[in-house]
């Protein structure tokens, strides 16, 4: 047999750097499907103990094998019309962070909301979703929960009531304090108009009293610098459909951006080079973001010397193009960095593009850049005409950034005794302040502190009152989307724990009769959009008032600015200067709010793979110069405070800086993130204990040589697939992952069909026809961000556990989809391809074929079905699945389901899925339980499916539209067309397996200057082959 | 040394020893093959429920359809258990029901309790298929498949039992041969329904299976998620 042939130019992918290096580490994985951990401890049953269970087990067998446990069946006493029993309904709900609200669709079966979805018709979503939304139905079921308010008695605490705070309210608040003097409130950003309007009857009722915003991630410094602009709050609404050019400076626009759904599904239009000229994105940013992951070039950049950048970009388009010159700096850095060949050469091609494109190009700076940045950028935007173009500038009016600022003066008065009583509104200061001002020792002062939040927190503990608040799934509210489009939340269930949601809350302070958020918000929404009902419930359908968003800027004498920079922060990082330490928000986490949502700890980070942890992310060449690798323990210290942090080291991250990603180290929290109380450490390192308030995104830091070792766990090499032996492993993953450039594109459009030649093909067995329907699911590498919402929306979707971190490390993850990051090019400065992997539904599925007890079969429309009552744990589907996307069941990971006090969290499962238990194998099902819930609604009115009746939970929450499914017989569907795209091939197809699910290869657009050059190889001299 | 030996009367036994040691692994066999079965243990399960609702009165003598209280037959995989103001529509004597039949039953105070604000009624599930196992009702009631296939002449128990095993073996042989277990759709809730030209049901299903496009499916994924 003639061995494949594959084309030696094609790009060599690498997925770490130990499968680089080929180090000693990855190839024993490669040898291990599931690596072994640290031996497990078996307590081995004595013979009498053995036989004691068997005697047992045996008599509980006779007595129960009868019959299984009686069911009841409890009816409604007076069904609503149209409510019919175990099918699901949808509400359009809402859920605010950081101040923006998400526009949201919920599923809820019989009262219990089981799957969040974007919603289709809101601008703002489009139908997807971030991680957190997918996450909420899991929040809101943790038995972490706080479940009834606490108070704090001599030292003590004690269970109290709600009637009990009300009495303090009366008798302190109203009573002693009167006016408000001493009074203060710690909420988090809001933008609810009808929650503003409490606020002011707060502040009318206590004058004297202060109300303050925290938010640890706020996007201040672009509204100070758009302020200086414009004179009003203003916020940059992004087009980046129209952008041919987009210049992001540590901007994350596809990432933790607020709009970043929008973002995603526009930027995904540009990038399928069949339907429109592609876009091309530079990113110039110092630790790795989805944004930089998407780029087309990207420039690791110190976060100090963005602003440099941008300074050289201006010089370079007034010099040579004779755009901005009015504000354009006279001279560029041109030493350190801004003197290196590679800087310069980037510098050209973004200032050449964005001079060529004026009008449709678009530059953003982000939230980590300093207002003169933002305002720089603001006036480089009209210089190219790109006002009103790709970026439009709206009058966020009612929708503030939370100012730091604010804070500082707060803790100062109570450090200064000012303060009596001090209400934490769903905010945590003591984990998430700013470590400098000390809020925790300024606490102590307050005669009274009171807490409202979700979790009894680091900030409760403290407090000499907790209430407990419901969770936005169990209560009204209102809220502007990052657009301003008013947004509408509907409780779907009763609060499980007799929660107050803010409205009431803060009604309640006031004391002047009872606020219930529903009628509140009703009488809001009557006063700004007319008090019919019919308009307010409409609104509440669909979740929204269209037209409401907010009305640009009218402000036309924009300035032109320059961002102030100094020079000497352009110098090259050399061993012994000290190292820049970069806050950001965890990818998966955000600030540290959804710490207790084991989904979210165990999504392996886009970028690092990391689980379970956070980690000093540095660069190779940083790490080699100061001596440090992979899970070295190490001391970092800013500004006199250490902590000890594990180091991750991780290509592409700026040389001189140290990604520490914040949310983590929580130490009150609950079982899943680490909680004192129970001795349950603390899951990651907090790095907000370095996190100053005059470095709240970058700042110096030094690290100590290494102090001792801490096992992250990564999920990088996992699964790494074998195909013909390690020799052959570097070629391969370029026959996995496929990409080129869009010139390889245009003379090749399917370059990635004839990546692999193999002979042509015979099958060993008869082939199955498919005459009815033929599923199939394709997914455009091309659009796929990597965000892994798609992982986190299976899980919600099809209930599946978590497993924890020693049994990750154990590669005993169960998640469905995988989501493989492949590194390309310079490791200090790689590309990057993010690639999800679920069952492929192979027509010749290897893993049937080895099943010895049918386990795993083939249905008639190719599904590749999985019994889990058949499975008796084998696992030699598993060997011999070519693409490693089976999962086994090592434990009974949903043991504690059957306990006592854990029955909240069966309100959140699927019900349309079977929970499995251990010992069997599981895998993507293709979402055949929506596959069948279209079949019954088609075929009972004698239809076929049709095409989009059939949306696959990953399909429906992807933000790029990346997955597509449907019928391949179909000749007219969307999945038949994606399919046929030049771009289009089968992972492995030189097995012959014949997947069912297609890959389209990614297309990217370089800058023909800054483009390493890719050959393809040509299509002459193998006619008689067949493409893979 | 007698101590150690066999009394002389076991001698007795050697003969059928033979017989038992090849009889027992058979006997065990049939015994659990038989006795585990679906057919012994689910058929004939007959609960008592809260309040002694009569099929056989309300589907049988006074010819209600299934479908008056079970709604969502036909359209969702549950065919809904009525809710307490479905009763009160005949049973009630306030805003809701009209009927104001037997209102001071003392079998009813359950059903006007509930219905007066009380706790709703807890009825036994009877046909009680594995959680494993997704049926739906629609799929099968729209393509001529009457409630009487699988729940029996409900229209004539007084309490309602299962009379089918409801094992998969038996879904499946419907499955392979769905022909004469198929009646038309305006035939469905007509559990007593027999071909009145003479024909055979098998004869008239299988012109009701062209008709109704009716292909039943053997894949595992039909019924297991």
């Amino acid at each position: 047999m003639p061995p494949l042939e594959r084309s030696d130019s094609t790009r060599k992918y690498w997925r770490s750097l130990n499968e680089l290096e080929q180090t000693p580490e990855f190839q024993e994985l490669v040898k291990e499907e599931f690596p072994a951990g640290p031996e497990q401890e078996w307590t081995e049953p004595s013979r009498r103990r053995f036989l004691q269970l068997m005697g047992a087990s045996l008599a509980l067998g006779t007595a129960s094998s009868c019959r299984w446990q009686k069911e009841y069946i409890t009816p409604m006493v007076d069904r609503p019309e149209g409510w019919v029993p175990g099918s699901p309904r949808h509400y359009a709900s809402m859920m605010q962070m950081g101040g923006v609200a998400q526009p949201l669709v919920v599923t809820s079966y019989d009262g219990r909301p089981t799957k969040v979805e974007g919603n289709k018709a809101h601008p703002s979503s489009q139908g997807s979703t971030s991680i957190y939304a997918q996450a909420a139905t899991l929040e809101m079921c943790d038995p972490d929960r706080s479940q009834a308010p606490m108070r704090m008695v001599d030292g003590v605490e004690q269970e109290s009531s709600w009637e009990d705070f009300a009495g303090f309210v009366r008798d302190h608040l109203r009573g002693q304090l009167g006016s408000g003097q001493g009074l203060a409130v710690l909420a988090p950003s809001s933008s609810s108009p009808a929650f503003a309007a409490l606020r002011a009857r707060f502040l009318e009722t206590y004058p004297q009293a202060r109300f303050v915003e925290w938010e640890a991630w706020s996007r201040i410094e672009e509204q100070k610098g758009l302020q200086g602009i414009f004179n009003a709050n203003i916020r940059p609404i992004y087009q980046l459909a129209a952008a041919d050019i987009v210049l992001s400076l540590d901007e994350d626009l596809l990432g933790i951006h607020p709009d970043q759904l929008r973002h995603a599904r526009d930027f995904a239009t540009r990038r399928r080079p069949e339907d429109r000229t592609m876009n091309r994105l530079y990113s110039v940013e110092p630790s790795f973001t989805l944004t930089g992951a998407a780029a087309d070039h990207r420039l690791p950049l110190r976060g100090s010397q963005v602003a440099g950048l941008l300074l050289a970009v201006q010089h370079e388009l007034a010099e040579k193009h004779g755009i901005g010159q009015g504000g354009a700096p006279a001279s560029a850095p041109n030493t350190g960095v801004f003197a290196e060949e590679q800087v310069k050469k980037f510098v050209t091609a973004v200032a050449g593009d964005l001079a060529a494109h004026r009008g449709s190009s678009l530059v953003a700076a982000g939230p980590t850049q300093p207002a003169s940045v933002h305002a720089a950028v603001a006036a480089l935007n009209a210089a190219l005409g790109n006002r009103g173009q790709t970026v439009e500038y709206h009058v966020a009016e009612g929708a503030p950034a939370a100012d730091p600022s604010e804070l500082v003066a707060l803790i100062s008065a109570m450090d200064g005794g000012q303060v009596d009583t001090l209400v934490c509104l769903g905010t945590n200061p003591v984990y998430d302040a700013p470590v400098d001002l000390d809020f925790a020792a300024a606490y102590a002062k307050v005669a009274n502190k009171v807490h409202f939040g979700l979790y009894r927190d680091e900030t409760a503990v403290q407090s000499d009152w907790h209430l407990n608040a419901a969770h936005w799934l169990e209560s009204w509210g209102d809220a502007l989307a990052w657009d301003g489009t008013y947004t509408i939340a509907q409780p779907l269930i009763a609060p499980l724990y007799n929660g107050q949601d803010a409205y009431g809350f803060l009604g309640m302070l006031i004391g002047r009769g009872e606020i219930e958020a529903q009628s509140w918000i009703r009488q809001q929404f009557g006063a700004a959009f007319g008090p019919d009902e019919l308009t307010w419930r409409t609104a509440v359908q669909r979740g929204f008032q269209p037209g409401t968003s907010f009305s640009r800027s009218r402000e036309t004498a924009v300035i032109a600015a320059a961002p102030s920079f100094d020079a000497a922060a352009a110098k090259v990082w050399e061993k012994g200067d000290a190292l820049e330490a970069v806050f950001r928000v965890d990818s998966t986490l955000y600030d540290g709010r959804f710490a207790n949502l084991g989904w979210l700890q165990e999504l392996p980070d886009p970028m690092t793979k990391l689980t379970w942890d956070n980690a000093a992310v540095i660069g190779p060449a940083t790490a080699k110069a100061l001596g440090l690798k992979d899970f070295d323990l190490a001391e970092f210290t800013v500004d006199g405070r250490s902590i000890q942090m594990a180091v991750y080291v991780m290509p592409g991250q700026a040389p001189g800086t140290v990604g520490m990603p914040l949310g983590y180290g929580r130490t009150e929290c609950g079982h899943v993130a680490g909680l004192n109380a129970d001795d349950i450490d603390p899951v990651g390192f907090n790095t907000y204990a370095l996190r100053a308030s005059n470095g709240m995104a970058f700042a110096a830091c030094s690290v100590s040589a290494k102090t001792g070792f801490y096992q992250l766990v990564s999920t990088q090499d996992h699964h790494a697939i074998d195909a013909i032996g390690l020799a052959g492993r570097a070629d391969r993953l370029g026959d996995l992952v496929r990409g080129g450039s869009l010139d390889e594109w245009r003379d090749h459009p399917d370059f990635a069909q004839h990546q692999v030649h193999h002979p042509p093909l015979k099958s060993l067995w008869k082939e199955h026809e498919y005459e009815g329907y033929r599923w199939g699911m394709a997914i455009d590498l091309s659009t796929c961000t990597g965000c892994s919402a798609c992982t986190i929306a299976c899980q919600s979707e099809n209930n599946i556990p978590i497993v924890g971190k020693d049994e990750v490390f154990r590669g005993r993850e169960m998640n469905w989809i995988r989501m493989d990051r492949y590194f390309t090019g310079d490791e200090e400065n790689p590309e990057v391809q993010q690639q999800p992997v679920g069952c492929q539904h192979c027509e010749n599925a290897p893993c049937e074929q080895v099943c010895p007890v049918a386990a795993t079969v083939h249905s008639s429309e190719g599904l590749n079905d999985m019994v889990y009552n058949r499975c008796i744990g084998t696992r030699y589907c598993s060997n011999n699945c070519p693409y490693k996307v089976r999962r086994f069941n090592f434990l009974n990971w949903n043991k504690d389901l059957a306990q006592e006090g854990a029955e909240v969290r069966k309100v959140s499962m699927n019900p349309d899925v079977t929970v499995r238990v251990r010992g069997v194998m599981e895998k993507c099902s293709y979402c055949v339980q929506r596959i069948a819930a279209a079949r019954s609604e088609r075929t009972n009115k004698g239809e076929r499916i049709q095409d989009g009746d059939v949306v696959t939970a990953c399909q429906q929450v992807c933000p790029s539209e990346a997955i597509h499914f449907g019928d391949l017989n179909d000749e007219g569907s969307v999945i038949r067309k994606k399919h046929e795209n030049d771009r289009a091939y089968a992972m492995l197809a030189e097995l012959n397996n014949k997947p069912r699910t297609a890959y389209l290869a990614a297309i990217r657009n370089p800058h023909p200057d800054l483009a390493p050059a890719h050959a393809v190889d040509s299509h002459s001299d193998h006619e008689e082959e067949q493409h893979g | 040394m007698s101590l150690y030996q066999f009394p002389r009367w076991s001698d007795a036994i050697r003969p059928i020893l033979g017989v038992t040691a090849l009889g027992a692994p058979v006997y065990l066999v049939l015994l659990f093959y038989y006795g585990a079965s679906p057919k012994t243990l689910a058929v004939g399960y007959e609960p008592t429920q809260p309040v002694p609702f009569s099929h056989a009165v309300h589907a049988g003598e006074l010819g209600m359809d299934c479908r008056y209280c079970h709604n969502t037959v036909d359209t969702a995989a549950h065919a809904a258990i009525p809710s307490i103001s479905t009763c009160l529509n005949c049973h009630g004597d306030g805003e809701i029901g009209k009927g104001r039949i037997h209102l001071d039953k003392e079998t009813l105070a359950p059903v006007r309790e509930a219905g007066a604000g009380g706790d709703p009624l807890e009825w036994v599930r009877v046909h009680d298929l594995a959680d494993y196992a997704y049926f739906n009702h629609s799929a099968h009631v729209n393509k001529g498949v009457s409630c009487v296939e699988c729940h029996g002449r409900v229209d004539q128990m007084d309490v309602v039992r299962q009379v089918e095993p409801l094992s998969m073996g038996w879904c499946i042989e419907c499955h392979r041969n769905p022909a004469p277990r198929l009646r038309p759709l305006d035939q469905i809730t007509n559990l007593g329904w027999v071909p009145e030209d003479g024909r055979t049901r098998e004869e008239v299903g299988l012109e009701l299976m062209e008709k109704y496009n009716v292909h039943p499916r053997q894949d595992c994924s039909t019924c297991h998620r």
